[in-house]
């Protein structure tokens, strides 16, 4: 079966259409009407059959779980596919349509309510800080940058991708963190130390990355291995004792 | 040219005047469906640096990233002229490229010939990876063109308005947006793939947007739309184009440039029409 997207021109009805306030109640209802008309075929990517989503709880937003089972359903996808505005809008206002109401969930503003939709229903315009805030494209994007095939758990990485709001919100918008080196490199050196970052682990990963934007502004991080970069990282921890130490 | 207004800890030839040599790189564009090769020259006059490059203690580094895929790579090479090819569907829209010398290994006394007097008595310690030349910002476009329109498709795109009769403009997404009122947009959806017709779209529907878009920008104080894709894909599109470089870029000339950016749509579509007429032998009002 091929993959269903949304014409351009929906897609940018839709959005024009949230900007303008019109249709912003229909995000907490049931669906937005789609006819035929605004839907083409894109048969180079083949549709699962059924994609597994996990509706989120109070205490739960499960994007781990739907971030792997997303990525298994698309793993074929290439980078331009996986830029594709049609193809994410389409998810979203469709199997992800409930999946999208439970993990941002509208208010009674609707100026809150238009920003909230256009940052996660839409890419309000084609850029990486906006695919790292779609919530189906976030997900596709955060285990593709962090899925490695030769661990023992592919996805062990994933795992810690989506366990902090610093590492989604800014490490792949970022000009370094599109280096796949320096993303695995960062993201195995908090694995391998689980001592190190038992406490006040948000606090010593901002350090890191403030640190590592610094030396990437005279030094090509991108040219250098992981364990290049995880020895840098290594040099850190002197300094990230004494973010510990400063309780 | 973008010139780097940071400072660096070391001198960087190629970084203000903090060393007196040439290090200019250029390239050219092959953009294929399956590959996109960048077959890359350099210039460098800076015999230190020469020299480290044959020891390989240093090497050319290519910095590609396209914001719009996730996508960044840097790639070493040691040869002056050479060939970098990339997957074509690792790209989508701008493609940053910039050039280096960077470090292979630590560099402990690094002094290079020509250096700023500024700097006289002092040696720097490099270590592997950090940046010893910097070429000039540049980018280009590889474009993916999604749905038929006409050539400029990647500029425009037609969409249906909420208003009964009247044709309004939005450009402030990605593409330039010509909304139709419903019956227009049906109309434009039964006649959109006739080829005779694609002069007449473009002086009637993507002329006017045009020339309303570009008088837009060049009033833009605040440059709200001078990154957005249509309007790189126009300014890429004048720098490929020597004719159409020569038209200055400023206030109450969108129209100027709009027409030659859309290859003179009026006369084309005149012509087109006065075809179409002999075609159909219609007969005249006199």
């Amino acid at each position: 079966m091929k993959q269903i997207i949304f014409k351009s021109h929906y897609v940018s009805e839709l959005m024009r259409d949230i900007k303008n306030g019109i249709n912003v109640h229909m995000y907490s209802g049931e669906a937005v009407p789609i006819s035929n008309s605004d839907t083409i075929q894109n048969i180079k990517i083949e549709a699962p059959e059924s994609l597994k989503i996990i509706i989120p709880k109070t205490r739960n937003n499960y994007d781990v779980e739907n971030a792997i089972s997303l990525y298994e359903s698309y793993k074929d996808l290439n980078r331009t596919q996986a830029s594709d505005i049609r193809f994410w809008t389409y998810l979203s206002h469709t199997s992800y349509w409930k999946y999208l109401q439970k993990r941002w969930p509208l208010k009674n503003d609707e100026e809150i309510n238009k920003r909230t939709i256009l940052q996660h229903w839409f890419i309000n315009g084609l850029s990486a800080k906006n695919l790292t805030r779609h919530g189906v494209s976030s997900l596709w994007w955060g285990s593709h940058a962090t899925y490695v095939k030769d661990r023992k758990d592919p996805f062990e990485l994933t795992k810690e991708f989506f366990s902090m709001l610093d590492y989604t919100r800014h490490l792949l918008s970022g000009n370094l963190g599109r280096n796949e080196n320096y993303v695995h490199a960062l993201l195995e050196f908090v694995v391998e130390n689980p001592k190190l970052f038992s406490k006040f682990k948000e606090k010593k990963i901002r350090h890191i990355m403030r640190v590592m934007n610094f030396t990437a502004g005279y030094s090509l991080l991108g040219s250098l291995s992981k364990e290049e970069i995880k020895k840098l990282l290594k040099e850190q921890e002197k300094e990230l004792l004494k973010i510990q130490a400063a309780k | 040219m973008k010139l780097f207004n940071y400072s660096f800890p070391h001198p960087v030839l190629g970084h203000n005047d903090d060393v007196s040599d040439r290090f200019e790189t250029s390239y050219e564009i092959e953009l294929g469906k399956r590959k996109t090769v960048l077959h890359v020259d350099i210039i460098l006059t800076n015999t230190t640096l020469k020299q480290l490059l044959k020891l390989k203690k240093v090497t050319f580094c290519c910095d590609i990233s396209c914001p719009n895929t996730l996508f960044r790579k840097n790639i070493v090479f040691l040869p002056q002229k050479y060939d970098i090819e990339l997957e074509s569907n690792f790209l989508r829209g701008k493609v940053n490229v910039i050039f280096y010398i960077i470090a292979l290994e630590p560099i402990p006394e690094y002094l290079p010939e020509n250096l700023n007097k500024d700097y006289s008595g002092y040696k720097f310690s490099i270590s592997k990876s950090e940046e010893l030349a910097i070429g000039e910002k540049t980018w280009f476009i590889a474009d993916k063109t999604y749905e038929q329109f006409f050539s400029v498709s990647s500029l425009f795109q037609i969409c249906k308005s909420p208003e009964k009769d009247r044709v309004s403009y939005q450009f402030d997404e990605d593409k330039i947006t010509i909304n139709l009122p419903s019956k227009n947009f049906n109309d434009y959806n039964d006649i959109i793939n006739y080829e005779i017709f694609y002069s007449a779209y473009h002086a009637f529907l993507a002329l006017p947007a045009l020339t309303l878009a570009l008088e837009e920008v060049f009033s833009d104080i605040n440059n709200l739309l001078q990154n957005k894709p249509w309007y790189i894909k126009i300014l890429q599109i004048r720098e490929n184009n020597e004719s159409i470089k020569r038209i200055a870029i400023e206030k109450n000339n969108g129209h100027v440039l709009a027409q030659h950016i859309l290859k003179l749509p009026i006369g084309r579509s005149l012509a087109d029409l006065r075809m179409l007429k002999d075609r159909l032998s219609i007969p005249n009002n006199e």
